[in-house]
């Protein structure tokens, strides 16, 4: 395993002087296993910004265990294979990509011609070449979270941990980098990223875990965490059929250029395709009514948020 | 050491890009604005004047820029959020902390230096003697400028740069009169108790007095024998401590 988070606790004070506790993380588990790519999904305040933030020694668990590479976040051996790109990242203004990068590369002790080779192909990858000598304060900020990839590329990491990637990015910015996050992903590097684009995760990962009030509610790959929670099964007809299925006193959907048929048991569905095809309606499709991650995302979200 | 050497070039550029030469002009202009006023002085009065002025003035614009620029360096990388892309790098806590003063430390050994020639070059165009005593007052200000890095970097590992600004600056102003008032003191009867408290706070606050060599350097007279070498391990020794609290703090603070 590359990450192993075992039944973690973190709380963390807020307030001056009224100091209270906000438990921010609640005996989460979970693994990310080589080469496997895992979002974290969860709503604002949710608790994943805190996880990545345990996940490379910024913080420590007031219980439970956390190790990536089988070693403590804090120690080198572990930092030096990790890209980790913060939220909303936030670098010396006074300095360039190029001498940001340079820095960033020392402090994995690159030096020389490497590092000056490592910084060019980098400035390439993010598309920031012909910004590589003017300082980061005149940068948007779609252009200072390239930067904030960049850095966390440095060192050709084996574990990227990203947090909230694509914020910021404009539409070109947000493809460019799913681009990027999805070569490094058949280079064979693990990443670990949170977001509230479900979108996004849903293109990215191979699994998933979903973070509400800083619990775990639901983990594993995409397909089968959808297919766990989908009910009955769906025909899918051409739109040309719309007054015939108004008189069959069906539930339906109407999509764009066609008809969702939807039924709860295998044995109503079944029987419905054999009045179909002898009325000889043209079928589209026919299979189990999926849910989307975003329907997985709601209902866990209904059911924990009010605890 | 690469990692080490790393966040020193970084501080010391940040120091150079955030106008901290400007000081020397600053210091420049002052000293020849004053110039106009030295006709009527007779030589040894024009030269125990631009030592003393000159020397103070290098101590106090060091100590301002110390504690300036010291009491964010640390805060201000936290609340800035810059330490976020930094620490999750293969740094040690302490590394950084080193890293940090010792590359403020070495911005504000240019500026300490350029100041000094500036009084050297000022004392020759003058006319004025020049004794090599005066190398040794611009080193035991260099002192006392990084051991008021060492406190403020200490401060700013937990508080704001405005508290720690005020707490540096006390420090140092009581430190500077720590001398003065242990003879005071010595005039006066007090309580085993009152003298244990007197003690203890004459133990915890930097001695800044041992380090104020400026009447020597004026009248250059030679310095008792061992004093140089005390101070200097004194001043050595009480900044290693500053920078060992401020590790330690610094490595249990939650970087949320």
């Amino acid at each position: 395993m590359i990450i192993e988070v075992k039944n973690v606790e973190k709380s963390y004070p807020t307030g001056h002087i009224v100091r209270k506790k906000i438990t921010a993380l609640r005996g989460v588990t979970f693994s990310v296993k080589e080469g496997e790519t895992f979002g974290l999904l969860g709503h604002n305040g949710a608790g994943k910004t805190t996880l990545l933030k345990l996940l490379t020694g910024l913080i420590h668990p007031d219980s439970g265990e956390v190790s990536i590479f089988g070693e403590s976040p804090s120690s080198l051996r572990a930092k030096q294979k990790i890209g980790f790109l913060p939220e909303n990242p936030y670098f010396y203004t006074y300095l360039t990509p190029r001498e940001i990068l340079t820095f960033y590369g020392e402090l994995f002790s690159i030096s020389g011609k490497d590092i000056q080779n490592r910084v060019e192909d980098i400035l390439k990858t993010v598309n920031l070449s012909s910004w590589a000598d003017i300082p980061i304060k005149k940068f948007s900020k779609g252009m200072i979270q390239r930067v904030g990839v960049a850095q966390a590329l440095i060192n050709d990491p084996e574990l990227l941990i990203l947090d909230e990637p694509m914020t910021g990015l404009d539409p070109v910015g947000r493809k460019e980098l799913k681009e990027i996050i999805l070569s490094l992903k058949e280079h064979g590097k693990t990443i670990i990223f949170s977001s509230h684009i479900l979108s996004d995760v849903e293109m990215i990962c191979d699994r998933v875990a979903i973070l509400i009030k800083g619990k775990i509610v639901e983990e594993g790959d995409i397909e089968s965490l959808t297919a766990k929670h989908s009910t009955g099964y769906e025909i899918e007809i051409p739109k040309k059929y719309l007054k015939w299925v108004e008189q069959q006193n069906l539930h339906f959907k109407h999509q764009t250029n066609s008809l969702l048929l939807e039924f709860s048991t295998r044995e109503e569905a079944d029987k419905f395709l054999k009045e179909l095809l002898r009325e000889d309606i043209e079928i589209l499709s026919f299979c189990p009514r999926r849910i989307l991650l975003e329907d997985l995302f709601m209902e866990g979200y209904r059911r924990y948020a009010q605890d | 050491m690469h990692r080490i050497k790393a966040v020193i070039v970084n501080t010391c550029r940040e120091a150079i890009r955030n106008k901290l030469l400007y000081t020397v002009v600053f210091f420049l202009i002052i000293l020849l604005g004053i110039s106009s006023i030295l006709g009527s002085f007779t030589m040894g009065e024009v030269s125990r004047f631009v030592i003393n002025f000159g020397l103070a003035g290098i101590e106090l614009l060091g100590v301002t820029m110390a504690i300036v620029t010291g009491t964010g360096i640390i805060y201000n990388e936290i609340q800035r959020k810059t330490i976020f892309t930094i620490i999750p790098k293969p740094i040690k806590r302490w590394e950084f902390i080193l890293g940090k003063f010792l590359g403020l430390s070495i911005a504000l050994l240019f500026q300490t230096i350029l100041m000094l020639i500036v009084v050297i070059l000022f004392l020759f165009i003058v006319g004025a003697r020049v004794y090599p005593i005066i190398l040794l007052g611009g080193l035991f200000i260099y002192l006392i400028i990084i051991l008021t890095i060492s406190i403020t970097i200490f401060f700013s590992t937990f508080s704001s740069p405005i508290l720690s600004g005020l707490f540096a600056a006390t420090i140092y102003f009581i430190g500077n009169s720590l001398g003065e008032l242990e003879v005071l003191i010595s005039r006066i009867s007090l309580s085993s108790g009152e003298r244990l408290l007197i003690d203890f706070f004459y133990i915890i606050l930097p001695n800044f007095s041992n380090l104020n060599i400026k009447n020597q350097v004026v009248h250059n007279t030679a310095l008792p024998g061992g004093y140089a070498l005390f101070s200097i391990l004194y001043a050595v020794a009480y900044m290693l401590f500053m920078l060992l609290l401020a590790t330690l703090i610094f490595e249990k603070k939650e970087l949320y």
